[in-house]
């Protein structure tokens, strides 16, 4: 293993990382929203 | 329970179940292998330019379609895309978004159903490798089990075959109706909330296991866990100049996070109207590249260097994602002694993981389909499906024969239609709905903003990207794949099976269609110009 693929394999590994844990930081920060009801085509109503 | 009550019951459950889309076979054995020849470490400039000019915004904008179809009253490809698109070319063209999932689940559900196979025979005692003898003995047995599970030696492996094969498909098929009959809340995203963590534990345990290998060979002290690491990420920088790397980066990135496969469009229209689309994209995208990059980067060709060296890693690169899997892995697992069978089983039960909780997200956009197209009820349209799938499924399993059948629905429906729906798709999004009108939509309820230089990716350097991309593509893989359609008799099979279901979603549409235009809905997406 070359001292650039120690670069390459960490600075990879920390952005796939990375992104991924402050997204779900972000998502589980959130508070909780409600549920709505919409209508559908599959019973052939109009929607809102 | 009908579609009004279909919803996502949390923000997690739709990330995690598009991630569980994404999350498949290709992040574990595709990934390392593209990259290994193409360049190693350096591969990954051109993925990451690809995954964030190409992979995160056309998401973007198939999630943002997605929702806004929903809240419209539609779920599938077609009605959605006809309604953005404003006419019947993209709501024909969007019949590719039902087709692909629902083709590619055809010979999915029976790849899955090996991993099954594969993990039950690992668990119960292994798949008859013995340790001690030569590597190319073992390299035998492995690849005489897996032609005799997969029946690649010849075609009918249901009459002649391992009754096993047909057993495990049976067992996969029936758990994948189930979780998807069992609807969007209570099935899918119920069973991706607990697979996905399980899959990532599976993943850490055999990726611990194979960073603590060392050197287990000391006669062979090059092979090593380093020199494994090595082999998968040294940069060969002169790989950059060569198109074909940038092609291959591209192609992962896009297969990888099924964007263009008719999944997301149809997920993401379960979703509420101030349910945020651009971050859940972010994440979902963010954990399949956890599962490629940190997984499937680490794991799978560190454990063949260690124990085959490099000229068996080569080779077992050069004879693609399921050799690699499915013959070099095995003979990989049986040298780790008392713990080969352990680490096997739960390799391929990860697997087996990665892949369900892709296959039920095939399923579910043709139920969408058939239900809003023919006014079925869930019943009736997953009998429907379930007929097709069962039909399909029959000839890609009987037709096994060195995988000719499989593969060339995979070719032409799983590759090719993927590039022609994602390009439909951004087009679209950003030149019919309009790119201003779009970013309106996707930042509706968003909790981070996209930086605004990405309406300029989205509006037209990820077109382009995308066009260079398929032209070169096809450029270099379509003139072969006439040619062997043209000279053997299994792949026309498959072609007629492939038209044979376009055919049925046209009609299917067109009763749609109908249907639609006189209960009042908004098709062609007029009103929807004055939001």
């Amino acid at each position: 293993m070359t001292p650039l693929g120690w670069v390459f394999l960490i600075v990879s590994l920390t952005f796939v990382w990375g992104l991924m844990i402050w997204s779900f930081a972000k998502v589980l920060s959130l508070p909780a929203e409600e549920r709505e009801v919409i209508a559908h085509a599959a019973e052939g109503t109009t929607p809102d | 329970m009908t579609e009004q009550q279909q919803q996502w019951g949390t923000r997690l459950g739709v990330i995690l179940a598009v991630a569980g889309s994404a999350v498949g076979l290709g992040n574990f054995l595709r990934f390392p292998g593209q990259a290994a020849a193409n360049g190693g470490g350096a591969f990954m400039i051109p993925y990451f330019c690809a995954l964030l000019f190409l992979g995160i915004p056309i998401g973007w904008a198939e999630w943002t379609m997605g929702r806004y179809g929903g809240l419209k009253g539609f779920h599938s490809a077609p009605s959605i895309m006809g309604m953005m698109g404003r006419g019947a070319i993209p709501r024909y063209l969007g019949t590719i978004g039902v087709l692909i999932p629902l083709a590619v689940s055809f010979y999915y559900t029976y790849i899955e159903a090996w991993c099954l196979g594969y993990a039950w025979h690992y668990l119960t005692g292994g798949i008859g490798i013995a340790a001690g003898a030569p590597i190319a003995e073992q390299s035998a047995a492995a690849s005489q089990f897996y032609d005799n599970l997969t029946g690649r030696d010849t075609n009918g492996v249901l009459a002649g075959g391992s009754y096993k094969t047909l057993v495990f498909w049976v067992i996969t098929f029936g758990l994948n109706i189930v979780l998807v009959y069992r609807g969007i809340s209570k099935g899918i995203e119920k069973f991706t909330t607990w697979a996905m963590p399980v899959m990532a534990v599976c993943a850490l345990v055999v990726l611990i296991r194979v960073l603590t290998l060392g050197t287990p060979d000391p006669t062979l002290p090059d092979q090593n866990v380093i020199n494994g690491l090595g082999y998968m990420w040294n940069p060969d920088f002169s790989a950059l100049t060569n198109a074909q790397t940038w092609l291959a980066a591209a192609g992962q990135i896009f297969f990888s996070l099924s964007v263009g496969f008719g999944v997301i469009i149809n997920y993401a229209s379960y979703m509420k109207k101030k349910d945020d689309v651009v971050l859940s994209g972010l994440a979902a995208a963010a954990t399949n590249e956890v599962f490629e990059v940190g997984f499937g980067g680490l794991i799978t060709l560190t454990a063949a260097f260690v124990f085959l060296g490099l000229s068996g890693t080569i080779a077992a690169v050069a004879g693609g994602s399921f050799g690699l899997g499915f013959n070099t892995l095995p003979v990989v697992f049986a040298q780790m002694g008392a713990f080969g069978n352990i680490v096997g089983g739960t390799w391929f039960f990860m697997l087996f993981l990665a892949a369900i909780t892709s296959s039920v997200s095939m399923y579910q956009p043709s139920l969408a389909f058939f239900q809003e197209t023919l006014g079925w009820t869930r019943r009736n349209a997953t009998t429907l499906m379930v007929s097709i799938c069962v039909i399909g499924s029959f000839f890609v399993m009987y037709y096994s024969r060195a995988s000719i059948f499989w593969s060339t629905i995979d070719d032409w429906v799983g590759t090719f239609l993927i590039f022609v729906l994602a390009m439909v798709q951004i087009i679209v999004f950003a030149w019919i709905f309009g790119i201003e009108r779009g970013w309106k939509e996707a930042h509706a309820g968003a909790h981070i903003r996209i930086p605004t230089f990405f309406k300029i990716v989205m509006k037209y350097i990820a077109p382009v990207y995308l066009l260079v991309v398929f032209i070169a593509f096809s450029v270099q893989n379509l003139p072969d794949w006439v040619r062997s359609v043209a000279a053997e008799p299994l792949r026309q099979g498959a072609m007629l099976l492939i038209v044979s279901v376009i055919a049925l979603l046209v009609v299917c549409t067109r009763i749609g269609e109908k249907r639609w235009r006189a209960a009042g809905l908004d098709v062609d997406g007029k009103t929807t110009q004055l939001d």
